[in-house]
């Protein structure tokens, strides 16, 4: 019988040092992941250089546990895999100077992953009889993507934003309105006590015949709509807003989604990144498609932060096409986008 | 006993392997090329030709800076995965007392210099009492005109070390006396100081703790010390 393959995956591109060993794709036989979120906090959002520093301090014990914890050795593995872009670059490259040590200590293939990859992948951890053709939206802090699926391992990139990525507006109005770091969650919460129809705010291309997004003009109007208000010296109806602003996102989101999903006539979409955990998102969407239906995937919610199960399984997915691995010369790619 | 030496600490990049008896092999590179794409293939060409394998190595010692942060995480995160997954010992050892270690024999002071960006330099004095290279003051983080001013009550002979020296050489021997400037390859850290300073302390049982290694910065995020401003 053929060896198993495990890949040792390396995540380290944001805030969240991660290292996890997954069997033949789909299997998690360890996930670590050691957010570094408190150290981040009081500055408001994730300080580079002190990702940087904790990166180095956390990787090395992080890789201890994920073995430890999955009951291998360096000596079973198959392969090692890392997230090279995009990301922040002081944080990727101590994931890829980990990834090649461990590589040429052991011998072993070196898979270099693209990030968003990896959070598309995360959905056949969770569901490993996804089949195509399929469409994915993947959206986080740094990205927002529609993709078409036609086979596995490899896509087409039907739109994505013009300017800010929808995690990142989330970010930015959670901080303007005082909510706290990360921003997502906290506007989620929020939203759940205000009417999502109190504060009139646009819907940025909603309506453009492509599949592209952009955000930034929603954020602006939510930054006019503050500002205005403390100019007339009123009070800001936070909970309102925040269900507002994020309504504006799930539509504008769901719109393209569904618009593509009859396009290309499919019957499976998927969602992934730190945004699929949105649960108006994943509520909205869920009866969109269902209306349709088609059926609507999104991993589980720890598989929707930044971890290494993940990059562990898109590697092995990219290795079962190309079986290329990357030279000891892989640099961090810190705009690296898909396609 | 058989050690491989990393420092990426500055903008070169050098790897060595160094053995009780002598140094082995040593290879230095002086370029702009990111040490991410330069570092292992460096390190695995240079293993290679010196006929060597891992398993015969015994430990690794890494530059911990002070330098370029990116730079010194490259090298001792390498190092430091290394000798994990190897099983190894890893020590740490200065980038500005590697750079002293080449003047050891040299009467007088030593005061390596690294560039730390807007005339500030990171620096510490150095000098050799019984066949030991030991540090007369703390490294730190100095703007170059604080550095003269506390060297010019020194009454010995001081030798600079490192490049940055150069830019700063009239000022300096205007202001003290009795200096010499180290302008061959000995003004560069190399990985064969590192070895040879991290062989010591191995054969000592000085080892460092795998997880606590940490490059020394010798300065706080830019972050950090603005929120301390504003707090």
């Amino acid at each position: 019988m053929a060896k198993e393959f495990l890949v040792l995956g390396i995540e380290t591109s944001c805030d969240e040092t991660s290292v996890a060993v997954i069997k033949e794709g789909t299997q998690v036989l360890s996930n670590i992941i050691a957010s570094q979120i408190d150290w981040h906090r009081k500055f408001g959002g994730v300080v580079p250089e002190i990702a940087s520093r904790k990166h180095v301090e956390l990787i090395n014990p992080v890789i201890s546990e994920a073995l430890a914890e999955a009951g291998v050795s360096y000596q079973d593995l198959s392969a090692v895999a890392v997230t090279y872009g995009p990301g922040l670059v002081g944080g990727l490259l101590v994931g890829i100077s980990a990834a090649k040590a461990i590589a040429y200590a052991h011998n072993l293939p070196l898979i270099a992953v693209n990030h968003i990859e990896g959070h598309i992948y995360a959905n056949f951890i969770s569901y490993p009889r996804l089949e195509p053709p399929l469409i994915c939206l993947t959206v986080s802090g740094g990205h927002t993507d529609l993709l078409y699926f036609e086979r596995l391992g490899s896509y087409q990139i039907l739109g994505r934003t013009k300017d800010d990525a929808a995690g990142e507006a989330f970010d930015k109005v959670a901080r303007v309105m005082e909510l706290g770091y990360p921003g997502g969650p906290a506007i989620d919460k929020l939203a759940k006590e205000g009417d999502p129809t109190g504060v009139d705010l646009p819907r940025p291309m909603i309506d453009s015949p492509d599949y592209d997004f952009s955000f930034s003009g929603l954020k602006t109007a939510v930054l006019n709509y503050i500002n205005h208000k403390k100019q007339k010296q009123e009070e800001i109806p936070k909970a309102d807003l925040a269900a507002s602003f994020q309504q504006s996102v799930v539509d504008i989101l769901v719109t393209k989604v569904i618009k593509a999903a009859k396009d290309k006539e499919i019957k499976t979409v998927l969602l992934s990144g730190g945004v699929a955990s949105n649960k108006q998102l994943r509520k909205e969407l869920t009866i969109k498609v269902e209306e349709l239906g088609l059926e609507l995937y999104y991993p589980e919610s720890q598989l929707c932060t930044d971890n290494a199960a993940m990059i562990g399984s898109a590697a092995y997915f990219k290795w079962q096409l190309d079986q290329q691995s990357a030279p000891y010369s892989l640099n961090a790619e810190p705009n690296l986008r898909l396609g | 006993m058989l050690v491989l030496a990393v420092d990426s600490s500055t903008k070169v990049g050098s790897v060595s392997l160094v053995s009780t008896e002598r140094l082995v092999a040593e290879s230095l590179l002086h370029l702009d090329q990111t040490h991410s794409q330069r570092l292992m293939p460096q390190l695995i060409d240079l293993v290679d030709r010196s006929g060597y394998e891992l398993d015969d190595l015994d430990g690794i010692a890494v530059a911990l800076g002070p330098g370029s942060f990116t730079g010194t995480r490259i090298g001792v995160v390498t190092a430091k995965t290394l000798a994990q997954s190897l099983g190894l010992s890893i020590v740490g050892i200065s980038t500005l007392k590697a750079m002293a270690y080449s003047l050891k024999y040299t009467s007088g002071y030593i005061c390596p210099v690294i560039d730390a960006r807007r005339k500030r330099v990171f620096t510490g004095l150095y000098r050799t009492s019984d066949e030991q290279l030991r540090a007369e003051t703390e490294e730190a983080l100095l703007a170059i005109d604080d550095l003269i001013t506390e060297l010019s009550s020194v009454q010995e002979e001081i030798y600079f070390v490192g490049e940055i020296i150069q830019e700063y050489r009239a000022q300096i021997s205007e202001q003290i006396e009795g200096t010499h400037f180290i302008t061959n390859k000995f003004s560069l850290p190399q990985a064969g100081a590192v070895g040879e300073l991290g062989i010591e302390r191995l054969v000592a049982g000085d080892e460092d703790q795998l997880f606590e290694l940490t490059p020394n910065y010798l300065k706080r995020s830019q972050a950090e010390i603005q929120w301390e401003k504003n707090n």
